[in-house]
């Protein structure tokens, strides 16, 4: 290669090494400088700052409230970073029990065996919440599926197995289920399935989420959901005659409600109370509304 | 059919699978790019996460390059100084066989049970966290058979001829591997160093487990903090993600892990190829 | 002299890291696992951990159906492609697809795993039936992972067959496929059975791909069709280790899928390590 060539090359090579380099470099640096703006205001009102870091995970119900509510408290403590990631409760209990995470996160009360391995927990009521069956938009009974509680255990143990038993079209009913772990699956099985096993060919997604997606996705699939997760992918049933709606939940005619937990291992540091405070706030509160679930008060 | 046709016929099956092997990788990029592309933009590749399935993924690049960065500066020295043992000092007995059927080992152990024992190891009992430390150590664990088989590659194929010279000089074997060896085999190792973190930058079983959520919306400040990563964003998205625009972001995020994937194998394969013209 | 010695005995302490880092895993998994490990949980039918049952037989035939079928997808492209490298092709060529071969090695599984989710999943689901999700689904993107691998070491080894065999037969009047046929290959055979049984010990590890497109049901059975849907090893630990408490039966059962999992791909790995070895020796 000749020297002039190879003179373009080393500056081209530069060129993208240092482009990428100072992006890299971007964000930890104006980060840096929002803190500094930040203590700098705080110097002059003479507040103390929070500071650490926190990590949260389990239910994938709590999931959107501590996710929002992080993002939230992040803006306002800067020097703070949450993480938040989901798992199931049976995860949120199981990391916060064994220290592997700083706050728990749990759609269904924590249970005796539990409180055995981990006699330390600690929780707090963030919200309340109830579970939906939930269809495809596009199936010919959306909007107009009404089950009784008994269909539901049916449909859900393989007892029913096509959508035509009740008032659909010809075709398997595609059920999916949550993994073990799950705080919606333990409510849903306690108040709908009657004692019967979820059927053998159920799929199991193991997050509120991929449930949703499940059945956004399929015409002919059937799942079950946190309230919180209901929006306009997906159509939710009726259960004995009775909407999924929040007012129905709160006056007791739909027959499912749980309460969503968050909880630490012992007394929480300052840093852990603080954030859970904010979640029971007005603030936090508005939050839990807004993204579909019932306030605590 | 007589020889000649025959020999035609199976030509064309040869081909055939040939190009059904290689066609793969631009199906895919294709495939990203066309989805993905749209998704690019400022905002995208500096901004955070945001109600999930909205925002930016600037935590998750930065998490990513940290993790393999970190990675490589443990597994790499390490895997090159096993490989300069194994190529030069081990004599052949029954103790080198040993380690050299551990490093196999190690190679073709599964990535879960990797992470599997992570988070046990690291996270739980040496109580490291869910962390970028962790994360990093773990694929360390990945990536140093990698760097071995490399390395040790790139050191055989230095021509006996430098060893005899260099030694005939007077020089030791020490200096000899030092001064000598180890320079000439630099491209090979090189190469090998980059094709590895390639493959750590799409590790993702053992990020689950060890790293974080992959959905943080902040930049790790430090070795105890949990990160996000490119590839554990983009299984949350590509499996949870019911809208268009979460969809268009777990496209946007493979783009960008495919191209800064693509952008450390492909210069690993040039630097290669230009000290191999070189070496003649 | 000295420092020579003192080098030595450092960088021999360096290689034997790797060593120090599996005996670690063998004995964290071994000491979780073994209380569970017995012919009860290998053969047993049923996986339902609310329950207590622990059963892995379906799972490991499940998982044993999708590798056997990436296999053999893998193997029908890939050894014809490394012979055509080896044999079949001008040098330029050879070194661009060795180099492109090389590349997709490391693709990131998610990826393909998404591919497989959003493309072939509904594809199956629409075009053949089922849920989409299926061994089928398994089979393409599983072939997908291992296929880069297995032609590299399959080429390596045909390659390695020396010059002189095949200037022997073609000087006795063989077609070049004739050569190929009779000659290079069953001298290579050795290494390509090598490479294969790595293939499958690389698919028997592979999680997140497959975890992606093959179905996960709630109490997996044996599967008697292609559509049907399963539990990977890989995938079982994948999704339920994150809530198995620690101390529980669960979780001690999930470290034994680890075991098993462990054990499979070390027996394969020492196969193909002693059956190329008996090639070199040849």
């Amino acid at each position: 290669m000749s020297d002039q060539n190879q003179l373009i090359t080393y500056a081209f090579v530069a060129l993208i090494v240092g482009a990428a380099v100072g992006y890299l470099a971007a964000g930890p640096i104006t980060y840096n400088q929002k803190i500094q703006d930040l203590q700098n205001q705080l110097a002059e009102g003479g507040e103390t700052e929070l500071t650490g870091s926190l990590s949260i995970a389990g239910s994938t119900t709590v999931l959107p409230i501590a996710q929002e509510c992080a993002n939230l408290f992040m803006e306002q403590h800067l020097k703070v970073d949450v993480s938040v990631a989901g798992g199931g409760s049976g995860a949120g209990v199981k990391s916060a029990g064994s220290g592997e995470v700083d706050i728990g996160e749990a759609s269904r009360n924590i249970k005796a065996s539990e409180l055995l391995s981990y006699p330390d927990l600690v929780a707090f009521s963030v919200a309340k919440d109830s579970v939906a069956i939930i269809v495809n938009p596009e199936n010919s009974l959306s909007g107009r599926l009404d089950l009784t509680l008994e269909q539901v255990s049916e449909i859900f143990s393989g007892e029913i197995t096509n959508w035509n038993e009740i008032g659909g079209p010809d075709h398997e009913i595609e059920v999916y289920t949550r993994e073990e772990g799950s705080g919606t699956r333990e409510v849903f099985v306690d108040y709908a399935m009657d004692g019967k096993e979820f059927a053998a060919n159920a799929g199991v997604k193991p997050s509120n989420g991929e449930m949703r997606a499940a059945v956004a996705s399929n015409q002919y699939a059937l799942a079950y959901v946190s309230f919180g997760y209901i929006d306009d992918t997906v159509s939710a049933a009726s259960i004995n005659g009775v909407e999924a709606v929040v007012e129905k939940v709160n006056n007791g005619q739909y027959p499912i409600t749980r309460i969503l937990w968050m909880f630490t291992k012992g007394m929480p540091y300052p840093l852990e109370a603080a954030f859970i405070e904010y979640v029971q706030s007005p603030e936090g509160q508005a939050v839990v509304e807004d993204l579909g679930y019932i306030p605590i008060y | 059919m007589n020889e000649i046709q025959r020999e035609k016929l199976v030509k064309g099956l040869l081909y055939a699978a040939v190009g059904l092997s290689i066609v793969i990788l631009p199906i895919i990029v294709v495939w990203v790019t066309a989805n993905g592309l749209g998704a690019i933009n400022l905002e995208f590749l500096t901004g955070r996460p945001y109600r999930f399935e909205y925002g930016g993924i600037y935590p998750q690049i930065i998490g990513s390059v940290y993790l393999v960065s970190l990675c490589t500066l443990l597994g790499g020295p390490l895997g090159i100084a096993s490989a300069i043992y194994l190529a030069e000092y081990a004599p052949d007995n029954v103790v080198t066989r040993t380690v050299r059927f551990f490093t196999e080992t190690l190679a073709g152990m599964p990535s879960i049970v990797i992470g599997l024992f992570g988070l046990q190891f690291l996270v739980y009992f040496l109580k490291l966290k869910t962390s970028l430390l962790a994360g990093a150590v773990s694929l360390s664990f990945m990536m140093l058979p990698w760097t071995i088989r490399a390395s040790e590659e790139a050191i055989k194929v230095v021509p006996q001829e430098y060893r005899e010279a260099s030694l005939a000089m007077g020089a030791t074997k020490w200096q000899t591997i030092l001064r000598v060896v180890l320079p000439a085999a630099v491209p090979g190792i090189v190469t090998g160093v980059l094709l590895g973190m390639g493959k750590a930058m799409g590790e993702t079983a053992v990020v689950w487990l060890t790293a974080g959520s992959g959905l943080e919306a902040f930049v790790p400040r430090t070795l105890r903090s949990p990160t996000g990563s490119l590839p554990m964003y983009i299984y949350l998205l590509a499996t949870q993600g019911h809208t268009a625009e979460g969809m268009q972001n777990a496209f946007g995020a493979s783009l960008v892990l495919l191209v800064m994937f693509l952008a450390m194998s492909v210069s690993a394969l040039l630097i290669r190829n230009h000290y191999l013209r070189r070496l003649g | 002299m000295r420092t020579g010695d003192v080098v030595s005995k450092i960088l021999f302490l360096c290689a034997s890291l790797s060593a120090v880092i599996v005996f670690l895993i063998t004995a964290f998994l071994l000491r979780e696992g073994i209380k569970v490990l017995t012919p009860g949980f290998l053969l047993g039918l049923t996986w339902s951990p609310h329950r207590g049952l622990f059963g892995i037989f379906p799972t490991i035939v499940g998982t044993l159906c999708v590798v056997a079928g990436a296999v053999v997808i893998a193997t029908a492209i890939g050894i014809p492609s490394a012979i055509f490298l080896s044999e079949f092709s001008p040098f330029w060529v050879r070194n661009i697809i060795k180099s492109s071969v090389e590349v997709i090695v490391g693709i990131p599984s998610v990826v393909i795993g998404f591919f497989g989710l959003t493309v072939l999943v509904p594809f199956i689901r629409n075009q053949v039936g089922g849920r989409g999700e299926s061994i089928l689904a398994g089979w393409i993107v599983l072939a997908f992972m291992i296929l880069p691998n297995l032609i590299t070491i399959a080429e390596d080894s045909l390659r390695a067959v020396p010059r002189s065999y095949r200037e022997a037969s073609l000087a006795l009047g063989a077609t070049k496929w004739q050569t190929v046929r009779n000659v290079v290959l069953p001298s290579a055979s050795s290494g390509i059975r090598a490479a294969l049984v790595l293939g499958v010990g690389r698919a028997m590890g592979e999680t997140m791909a497959v975890l992606m497109v093959v179905g996960n049901p709630e109490t997996p059975w044996i599967p008697t069709g292609v559509l049907d849907r399963v539990r990977m090893l890989t995938s079982t630990i994948a999704i339920e280790f994150s809530y198995a408490e620690w101390g529980s039966t669960h979780q001690h059962a999930l470290f034994a899928i680890g075991v098993v999992l462990f054990f499979m791909v070390t027996v394969l790995n020492f196969i193909a390590t002693f059956v190329i070895r008996r090639k070199n020796i040849q």
